[in-house]
């Protein structure tokens, strides 16, 4: 089942292209990373896809259908976003604003209350339950936010969409882990999964593809034991690496000369 | 340090386990005493009452039957100005906490959109215009009318400027907001230059803020407007919840932020244009009750609006009664007590902040 694909599509939300002609389907279960440098277009491509800016040509489907055939609840109920930087000032506690996630669905309390759980244990912010948002460090917000965006598509079946930009930027590196395993597990359930992410080590252990993005397209797609290449890091990162085989895993590992 | 832990303890503890219990308890006692101080704003004045006078005379106004003076204080007096009070704290307090978080400010007042600017100016123009022609009952309605005219107009004028065809911007109308009051402003002080001292008197009068201008027909506005808006914005309590998050990540949770947006508008701008138009600009109580109601039960809009409601009632029908009361037979405007009552009590709440999770 195609959860999300693009056809050539293009959005120019400020007049000059920020992304351009940009071809990709993903299936039920897989994770698409995107990487590329500053600028290049990962958090636009998301924005896109999530509604955010709009489509200047091209199309968009989700399932199949493009946004506008969805009514806006059921859209709620399949797609979930979290953006790069979180406005929330006011003081809520922890546990209120992961069950906001679950403002689009009518499962009632207790089923919610459910899923709340697992989803806390999933970023490991159990403790922080009866905190107040705006009393947490950085990384904390950042596992709070995750929880509520987990929340929302927890128990969506087949085509739930996950977008996650840069979702791993404020963790330690045993959060970073857990936040990995628990999108994989997600994954596992059938919900696709989009991230933009920086650390190429961590998308080449956790995606099946990764799309390159530079100047607004993309310059490499597929698996990353097979497109990541020395000659792409320097055109694209303007960077010189090594590329090994990972020890333990089947997955290349990127390291700085 | 151990000092400092010892709060953060206390602040867990304070701010999850006990919200949902504070919630309930704080609405209880809103509720309790909203009938209270009602029942003090009857017996008290340049003539106090017993509570069973009060309730003959209330009795008495019902049933049209005989009126002795206890009755005729009550029933032609008394009563419709505590009721307008109540109406018009509830309208600005509700609309207020609104206000706040649709703009995602606790700073927010519904006066920012322009409407209580626009209002003083629409009520001067006809002061200045009218002049002489307008005395007595006729005056103060044709005051009202102006006021909600200006106000309407200056709203309509912010929402244009700050929408555009990506939808319409809330930072943009913040900020069209405050120009629109500064531009209302000095056309204000333009009128104020030409007119004459009778007429400035009435401008500043009017400007202060007071219920003696109450009668039934006035309430019976009141409670029409009052009575829509009170149903209407707890119905966007879920929509303000997750707008608290952003604006986009309240539409990828199913809201549709725009027509909640220009809902929770034009609500706001015809509560506080009617309260403007019926009692003149009441600052304070829009801005400041929302805020106490938050330190004390959290954001949660299903609680934080209508308690903000009963706390914005409660208030305006203290100060009323005191206006009426500390220098009788003398009032002094109303504006002036809720801020004297209120600001104290504000800063003890400021001063202990951190305990309920304000950062700004």
């Amino acid at each position: 089942m195609t959860v999300l694909q693009l056809e050539r599509a293009s959005a120019a939300p400020w007049g000059a292209p920020l992304l351009q002609s940009l071809s990709l389907a993903l299936e039920a279960g897989q994770v698409l990373g995107l990487a590329g440098p500053n600028g290049a277009g990962k958090s636009s491509l998301l924005k896109l896809i999530a509604g955010d800016i709009p489509l200047t040509s091209g199309k968009l489907l989700f399932d199949g259908r493009v946004r506008e055939d969805w009514p806006r609840e059921e859209l709620a109920r399949k797609l979930a976003y979290l953006p790069q930087l979180s406005l929330l000032n006011f003081p809520y506690t922890v546990e209120e604003v992961i069950r906001l996630g679950r403002m689009p669905h009518d499962t009632g309390h207790t089923r919610d209350g459910e899923i709340l759980q697992q989803a806390m244990v999933a970023t490991d912010t159990t403790d922080l339950r009866q905190r107040l948002y705006t009393q947490l460090s950085g990384g904390e917000r950042q596992r709070v936010q995750l929880a509520r965006v987990f929340s929302q598509i927890w128990d969506t079946e087949e085509g739930g969409l996950l977008m996650l930009d840069e979702p791993t930027t404020a963790l330690d590196l045993s959060h970073q882990q857990l936040i990995l395993e628990s999108v994989q597990s997600l994954a596992a359930k059938g919900c696709a999964v989009v991230l933009a992410i920086h650390d190429l080590n961590l998308v080449a252990g956790l995606a099946d593809n990764v799309a390159i993005l530079q100047s607004g397209s993309i310059a490499a797609c597929g698996a990353p034991s097979k497109i990541f290449t020395e000659q792409l890091f320097r055109e694209v990162f303007a960077i010189d690496v090594v590329i090994q085989q990972h020890p333990n895993r089947s997955q290349p590992l990127v390291i700085s000369r | 340090m151990q000092a400092s832990r010892h709060v953060r303890a206390w602040t867990i503890k304070q701010a999850g386990y006990h919200r949902r219990r504070r919630s309930r308890l704080l609405l209880a006692s809103l509720a309790i005493a909203l009938p209270l101080c009602i029942l003090l704003g009857l017996a008290n004045g340049a003539v106090s009452l017993h509570t069973k006078e009060i309730f003959s005379g209330i009795s008495n106004t019902l049933t049209g039957s005989a009126q002795d003076q206890a009755a005729l204080i009550v029933g032609q007096i008394r009563l419709p100005r505590v009721l307008l009070a109540a109406l018009m704290g509830a309208i600005l307090g509700m609309s207020g906490a609104a206000m706040q978080g649709l703009f995602r400010n606790p700073l927010a007042d519904p006066s920012l959109i322009g409407v209580t600017a626009g209002a003083s100016l629409g009520a001067a123009l006809v002061i200045v215009l009218g002049g002489s022609l307008l005395q007595g009952y006729t005056a103060l309605t044709a005051v009202s009318i102006g006021a909600f005219a200006g106000g309407a107009v200056a709203v309509v004028f912010v929402y244009r400027l700050a929408t555009s065809s990506s939808g319409t911007s809330v930072a943009t109308m913040l900020l069209a907001g405050i120009a629109i009051t500064a531009l209302a402003g000095a056309l204000g002080s333009l009128l104020e230059f030409y007119a004459d001292n009778a007429m400035l008197r009435r401008i500043s009068l009017w400007k202060m803020g007071g219920m003696d201008g109450a009668n039934y027909p006035r309430l019976l506005v009141a409670t029409v407007v009052g009575s829509v808006l009170l149903l209407t914005l707890p119905r966007y309590s879920s929509a303000l919840n997750a707008l608290l998050l952003g604006e986009s990540e309240a539409r990828h949770l199913g809201v549709n932020v725009d027509s909640a947006k220009v809902a929770l508008i034009t609500w706001v701008a015809v509560g506080v244009g009617t309260s403007v138009a019926l009692v003149g600009t009441i600052a304070f109580v829009g801005l400041v009750v929302p805020h106490i109601v938050r330190m004390l039960v959290g954001p949660d809009h299903k609680v934080l609006l209508p308690a903000s409601a009963l706390a914005g009632a409660i208030l305006l029908v203290v100060a009323d009664t005191l206006s009426r009361v500390v220098m009788a037979p003398t009032e002094l405007p109303v504006g002036i007590i809720t801020a004297i009552v209120g600001v104290p009590f504000f800063i003890s709440l400021l001063r202990q902040r951190h305990h309920y999770g304000m950062q700004s």
